[in-house]
């Protein structure tokens, strides 16, 4: 069955559809909140919590935005409230660091760790907002119409913004790529 | 329409308007119409051409590169969460609530739907009584007025000793305060009577089921 179908069902009070929406974007939804948290338990906890707040405002989901958008808003709000009360900064905000310390071992080779290593150095060169956008696009797949729900920004805002981002970030990745040549 | 100048040169102003498409295009994110502008585009523009194979570099790197820092999701989480949306207690207007509603007994539904209707077309009717009765007879306007006025005082009187709350002054309206002010204060306590009625009708039936009693589809307002 279909998303829809789903959603649907759930909007009925159909607890069991709404498992199988958790079932769907659970896995997408843990990283989101673990990316931007930092920390295995309270990404758990965040992801469950924003999936039982959804539950609970099901019949108010009219469908303007994809329920995955509008799930990751209600997330968003839960990782600006745990980084608010963790005392970091807010919103712009959303980044995470690059060098976390956490991140899954290497398991490939020395040439693709280096590479890695470039993109992170790369990314920490960029403006915060901009190294969101890309994060959305390359780490969460969001779709641009996703990404313009869940910021709250003009779709071709959206476009615009990742555009100058990839840009800028591709120039970094040049430049280092003409120091430490694949 | 051919992307060349004529001597096998691509003009740069294209170029300009596809190359922020370029990514999008390698990453399959377009739409089908600007899928197919670029792909023309690019196979004849060898600058364009160069920058997609840029582009796929870049794509690659920065994909490889979230691909290794996305973290396994813990095992059981899943179930976990589909474990607490299912024991959320239900509270009036949850989802959970209406499930319960949809298997409520539907005669409780259909006794709020006739308590209901059936209080609005009995104050209707005796709303309009007195014009029904005035109307019946070949009457000039002013004997219409006439005849209205005593038909609001009799309807007035015998009803005001069947509903309780009735004003005093609905028997006696047409008559004292001429007709369309006596109609007035004949008409006002069926509309409140309907009104009260419907509203108890809507708190108690609904609450009882989680329905609106309007609504067919069984969704809570």
């Amino acid at each position: 069955m279909t998303e829809d179908v789903f959603l649907r069902q759930a909007r009925h009070g159909d607890a069991g559809a709404f498992a199988a929406l958790v079932q769907q974007s659970s896995g997408g939804l843990y990283r989101f909140v673990r990316a931007r948290l930092r920390d295995d338990g309270a990404a758990a906890d965040a992801a469950q919590e924003a999936f039982l707040r959804a539950w609970r405002a099901i019949a108010s989901f009219r469908g303007e935005c994809s329920f995955r958008s509008w799930l990751y808003r209600i997330a968003q709000r839960l990782i600006i409230d745990e980084r608010t009360r963790r005392g970091r900064a807010p919103v712009a905000g959303l980044d995470f660091d690059e060098a976390d310390p956490a991140a899954p071992e290497p398991t490939a080779g020395l040439e693709a760790e280096a590479e890695r290593q470039d993109v992170r150095a790369a990314l920490e060169r960029i403006a915060p907002d901009e190294r969101e956008l890309i994060r959305l696009v390359y780490y969460d797949g969001l779709s641009y119409k996703e990404i313009s729900a869940l910021r709250g920004l003009p779709l071709g805002t959206v476009k615009v913004r990742l555009h100058r981002a990839r840009a800028r970030l591709r120039v970094q990745l040049e430049e280092m790529w003409e120091v430490h040549p694949a | 329409m051919s992307a060349n100048d004529g001597r096998g040169r691509v003009p740069r102003r294209q170029c300009a308007a596809i190359a922020p498409l370029l990514p999008d295009w390698d990453l399959g994110r377009l739409d089908a119409g600007d899928a197919d502008r670029v792909r023309r585009h690019v196979a004849q523009c060898p600058r364009c051409a160069a920058e997609v194979a840029a582009w796929r570099r870049f794509s690659a790197a920065v994909t490889a590169h979230f691909d290794a820092a996305r973290p396994e999701v813990p095992a059981g989480l899943t179930g976990r969460i589909a474990a607490a949306v299912r024991a959320e207690a239900p509270g009036r207007g949850s989802p959970a609530r209406v499930a319960r509603a949809r298997v409520a007994p539907g005669w409780l539904r259909w006794l709020g739907w006739a308590g209901e209707w059936a209080g609005v077309l009995v104050a209707a009717a005796a709303a309009l009584a007195p014009i029904i009765i005035a109307w019946a007879a070949p009457v000039t306007w002013a004997a219409f007025e006439t005849r209205l006025a005593q038909s609001i005082a009799v309807l007035g009187h015998r009803l005001s000793g069947i509903l309780a709350q009735a004003p005093a002054s609905l028997a006696a309206g047409g008559a004292a305060a001429g007709t369309a002010v006596g109609y007035a204060w004949y008409v006002l306590p069926f509309i409140l009577w309907a009104a009260v009625g419907l509203a108890i009708s809507y708190a108690t039936v609904g609450y009882a089921t989680g329905y609106t009693i309007g609504d067919e589809s069984g969704h809570v307002t």
